[in-house]
Order: C-alpha cells, then structure tokens, then sequence
C-alpha cells in the first residue's frame, strides 16, 4: 500500500502560446484516491491526459511506478481512463467492449471470458453482456466504461469527470460505488472533477488546480479548514473572505485591520503591514441581536439583508457596516428573531479563521 | 411519427387547426409538383419508352418496327453477353478496390486535417468536376498514349529505350474510371470519417490497441456506412460508363456500357439495345438490394 505510485516532475504543457499547466510537481501514492479538482480550463483534464498518453508535456517528467512513461505512447502505458462521455464502441457490445483491451493483448481466451465476467459482475451488470451501448442507460454505460478500464488491471485508473453526466441523485450512489471499488480493489485512483463537494466526499486527497498551477494538495479535511490560497478558500464550500493589512502580531494573534475594522487572527507566517486576507467559514460564525461580552471573539456588526432557505440550514446574509457582505449558517429551526433590515452582530473565535496572503 | 388521433369531436380552434393543415398540404403540394414534373417527364417517360422498345423488332433500316417479341431478351443471354456483364462487374469491381484503398487515407487526412484547411481540401476534389469528364479523360490520352507526356518524359531521363504502351488497355480504362469515380468515393467516406467521435480512438489506444488494432477493430467497422455509400456509387456508374472504355481501352475491351451505346449508334438495333439496358438496370437494382440488406441488417435504418 505503500511506495509511489505516480510522480509528476515539473509538468508543463503549451497548446501554442497558452500555457495550460504550469510547473506542475505532484507525488501520487499507491492505492490513493487522488482528485484533481479546479474550474473548467484550469488545466485538470490536460494533467489527467498527459497521465493516460494523449498529450505531450511540453517539458517535465511523468514517472509510473518507478518508470519514466512520459515518452511512452498512450497503449504501452499500464493506466486506464474513464472517459467524461464514456467513449464506450457503439458497434460492440458490453461484453466486447470490456473484453477490447484484453483482445488486442492477446490475452488467451479463457482468460478473457473469466476476466470479463468478472469485470461485469464487479460493476453488477452481468446480465447486460449482450446489450450495445445505445440500449444502456447512462449510469449503465457508466459503470461498462469503469469495467472496461478495470479489467485491464491498470495500475492506475484515470477518471475525467465520470459522473458529470448523470443525474443528482444516480451521481450520488456512483460516488459511493467508485469509493467501494477503490477500496475493495486498492488500485491508484486519478479523479478529474470540478464539484467540491464530490472530490471532499470521495477523496484521500485533493489537488486543487487553478489557472495552470496546482494551487494546494492535501487531504480533503486540510483544504477545507486550512486553505492555503484564497483561490482555494474560495473554491471549497462557501466562504466569507476579509481582505486586510497587518496592524500587531504577539505569538498567538495577529491584528487585521479590515476597512476599519479590527479583527483578530491566528497567528501566520507574516510581518507587520503586509496585505493578508482573513477566510471564516459559514458555519463558524454565530449571529446575535446584542454584542457579545466575550472579549476573545472577534465582532462586527452589520444589518440582516437577506434570508435563504436551504432546508435544514437557512443562509443569513449580512452586509457588514465597510459595505461587505457576509454569509452565515443558522439552524432553521432556532433562527434569530431578526427581520430584514436589524441590525445584527456577527461573531467567531478568532481561530477559526484562516490566514491567506496569497 | 403519427399525430395523436383524436376521436372526440373536432372543437372550433381544432377546426380552424385542421383547415389550416389543409393548406399546408396545398403548398405542400405545389412545391412537389415542379419536381414531379421533371420526373415524370425526365425520368419516367423515356424508361417507358425503353422498356416498351425492347419488346419491338428492329426495322430494316434501323428503326423499330413489329412484330412485338421476347427476342431481344433471350438473345442477350448468350455466353458472349454473359462475358461482357462479367468483365464489367470485374472491371466495375477492380476500380471500387482502387478507389477505396486510395480515397480512403485521402479521406482520411481531410477529415483529420484543421478545420480551415478541410474545406479548401474538399473544394480540391470537386474542382476537376467543373470540366466535362470528357476533356479530363482526353487529358488523360494525352499523358499515357506513346508519344504522350509520361513516356516522352521517361525517354528523355532514359529510363526507357521503348516507349511503354500505356494506353488502349484494360489498366488504362481501369486509370480512366478510378480518375473518374474517386470523388464518389472520397465524399462519402469524409463524411463517415468525420463523424468518427475522436475519444472512441482514445479509448481504443488507452485500452492498450496498436494504431493498427484501433483502425481494424474501431475506425473500419465504425466507417463501413461511409465504405458501403461509397462503394456502391462508385460500383453502379462504373458499370455503365461506356466513353472511358471507349476511348482509353481503344475499343478493344467492350463493357456493358459500350454494348448498349453501339446498338443504339453503330448497330442501330434500338430493341437489343433497350433490352440491354433494362437487364443492366435490374442488376443495378440487384446490387443495390443487396447495398440495402447489408446495411439494414449491420446497425438498422440509420445508415442509409
């Protein structure tokens, strides 16, 4: 379980004068579920395709398992993709399209009937063998494509946004399924996605990826409550960001000073003066309708603007007295008795908020 | 798809609905009738009128005349006839090989090509077209015959002491059709090519396939709509071109093309010729019967 798997030495790659991945160096390990999550055309599903073949990097270095494959051509690499639009053989069915890669390996025959039977009861669609693809249902189609990648025993598995596809509810239920499989067949796992909330779910670790460079890598707990850049505190979940300068530090506390007002920090890596921002989640802040008597919290205070139901948790969004808005999670069942228009105070421990500077 | 029936009585709006329905079949109708027009007049007529001459007898001097008779059916099968159907499907089916192992990596790289440059590409196969096929294939006399272009050349390099004889063969009737048919070829086959999904090839090379594995086991059975299209347009005219034989076999080879071509103007024997004509028709049909069933049978309807 241990040992690298996949190791990424200064990737770049150039499609003409752009620049969609930028020095990119990331260490995978065996049997890791590794997500690659960013925006559309921050340079995620480029990585992945260097990964699989399909592209060249410009410069760098692809290791796989201990081998330099960056030079190899896509077939004689032992990865398998799962294609974003399945890319499953209209003309062959379940059955052959699983058994493809095993065919043109010159697999003997034998081998293929079990392995693709085995394959397809893995992903529980043995009575489907006959079907071609067109007489699939998406999710079905879907777990083909996975079989189909699997039987081939790959030492790493290669996802592009596999369940962009689907629907809420079937997305769901797959994210659980891909996460059994992984763990039950303890292959490497490359997850391509633009849906936080699918890479915090599913993931050992995250590489969060923006604009060509990979902004932060760590496990889903570290990028959601220790963001290191305010591209990634921004990215992951929702998040109120207070830009500021820094007026005192003492060796617990920093003191922000945010468009006049004064908000306390962890302490960070800084010195005084510099421009930092100040990430606070949500669900860490707590509303109140009189100041609080608490000295260590930070405070400001603001007017209620808007309400929005979500079910069990209910949005407040205050605009702060600088101008700026702020979000944050009440119960909806013990709601503050404000109305539109109150004034209001928000406060937080000072150590839940996070410290950027870039 | 059928329009939902409705059998509860019609309401006024759906009335007004059907009325106006109505009128739509009018205009429908109105923008048919030019075609069928110069269909009827075009098409229809003159193969009455060939199928009916084949049924007559040749006048003396040529024209047609009675008895009413079967005879310029059962004269045609004699095994000189038979030869001459059975050279032409063989040179009809050498020049559909020809043209389908060149169109094919033609069509290929236009499909493959940039976008900007694909349709310069394909303007480039199209462009011979605006010349009389007839010009083209004298211009091809005057490259292959002996004191002609290519072996004028070659004697000058002295890579030859004899000029090689180039023309008035079957190959040169075979260069003259495969000339002539290619773009019939290529056009289809860019079509299919082009709508190969590319990530299917993806698939197929991330699935371990050698670039010749992945053309076999997926660009060829996913292009067989495109190579059948292609072959069958190439195929039937081929059958019945009658003027590259003509000209570039020196009339040495006679096809079904020029068979009929000569009762008509040498012979003058106008039934043999219609009879002709419509057996080459039915074989025609035939073959495209055949185009018909294969292409049903492999993916349904959605080919043709």
């Amino acid at each position: 379980m241990s040992g690298l798997m996949v190791k990424l030495q200064h990737l770049v790659k150039q499609f003409g004068t752009q620049t969609v991945v930028q020095d990119l160096s990331l260490d995978i390990e065996k049997g890791e579920f590794l997500t690659l999550l960013g925006p559309s055309g921050c340079g995620k599903t480029t990585t992945l395709r260097m990964i699989a073949g399909f592209e060249q990097p410009t410069s760098g270095e692809i290791m796989l398992d201990g081998q330099y494959v960056h030079n190899l051509a896509a077939y004689h690499r032992d990865v398998n993709t799962v294609f974003q639009s399945y890319a499953l053989f209209p003309h062959l069915t379940a059955y052959d399209n699983v058994a493809f890669g095993l065919r043109v390996k010159k697999v003997p025959k034998q081998e293929i009937e079990k392995r693709v039977k085995d394959a397809l009861r893995l992903v529980q669609l043995e009575d489907y063998a006959r079907r071609k693809p067109d007489q699939l249902s998406g999710g079905q189609r879907q777990r083909i494509a996975i079989a189909r990648a699997l039987v081939n025993n790959p030492k790493v598995l290669l996802l592009d946004e596999p369940l962009g596809a689907l629907d809420q509810k079937l997305r769901k239920q797959m994210q659980v399924e891909l996460k059994h499989l992984q763990k039950q067949l303890g292959i490497t796992f490359v997850f391509v996605t633009h849906d936080q909330e699918e890479a915090l779910t599913m993931s050992d670790r995250i590489g969060v990826m923006n604009q060509g460079f990979l902004e932060q890598v760590g496990t889903p707990a570290e990028i959601y409550e220790r963001p290191s850049t305010k591209f990634v505190a921004g990215f992951i979940g929702e998040t109120n960001l207070l830009h500021g300068t820094v007026r005192a530090r003492d060796h617990q506390h920093l003191l922000v000073e945010c468009e006049g007002m004064q908000v306390k920090a962890p302490s960070a890596n800084v010195v005084e003066n510099e421009s930092v921002t100040i990430a606070i989640r949500p669900e860490k802040s707590v509303l109140s309708l009189e100041p609080s008597r608490n000295e260590q919290l930070v405070q400001l205070s603001g007017r209620l603007t808007e309400r929005i139901y979500c079910g069990g948790s209910t949005r407040t969004i205050v605009t702060l007295h600088s101008g700026q808005t702020f979000v944050a999670l009440e119960k909806t069942d013990q709601l503050l008795p404000a109305a539109v228009g109150d004034e209001l105070f928000v406060h937080w421990q000072p150590n839940h908020g996070v410290v950027v500077t870039r | 798809m059928n329009p939902p029936v409705i059998d509860s009585a019609p309401t006024p709006q759906l009335q007004n609905e059907t009325k106006l329905k109505h009128q739509i079949d009018y205009g429908k109708a109105w923008t048919i009738w030019p075609v069928f027009i110069w269909m009827v007049l075009l098409f229809l007529l003159p193969m009455i009128l060939v199928f009916a001459v084949s049924f007559f007898s040749r006048s003396s001097f040529g024209g047609i005349g009675f008895p009413l008779t079967l005879e310029n059916y059962s004269r045609f099968f004699d095994p000189l006839y038979f030869k001459i159907i059975w050279i032409s499907c063989v040179l009809a089916f050498y020049t559909t090989i020809c043209c389908l192992v060149l169109g094919y990596p033609f069509a290929y790289i236009i499909a493959r090509s940039p976008m900007q440059y694909r349709n310069i590409l394909l303007l480039l196969i199209i462009v011979p077209f605006w010349t009389n096929s007839l010009i083209r294939t004298y211009a091809w006399i005057v490259l292959l015959r002996t004191e002609g272009v290519i072996n004028t050349f070659l004697l000058q390099l002295g890579l030859i002491e004899q000029p090689l004889s180039l023309l008035y063969n079957e190959s040169a009737v075979l260069i003259g059709l495969v000339y002539t048919m290619l773009p019939f070829m290529v056009l289809p086959l860019y079509a299919s090519i082009e709508k190969l999904d590319r990530s299917l090839l993806e698939a197929s090379k991330d699935l371990g396939a050698k670039p010749w594995q992945t053309f076999l086991r997926v660009t060829l059975p996913l292009t067989t709509p495109g190579i059948l299209a292609g072959s069958l347009l190439v195929f039937i005219p081929s059958l019945g071109l009658f003027f590259i034989p003509d000209l570039m076999g020196g009339s040495k080879t006679i096809l079904i093309g020029n068979h009929i071509k000569n009762q008509f103007l040498t012979a003058r024997d106008w039934p043999f010729g219609s009879s002709s004509s419509i057996i080459l028709m039915i074989l025609t049909m035939v073959f495209i019967a055949v185009y018909i069933m294969i292409t049903k049978d492999k993916q349904g309807k959605d080919l043709v």
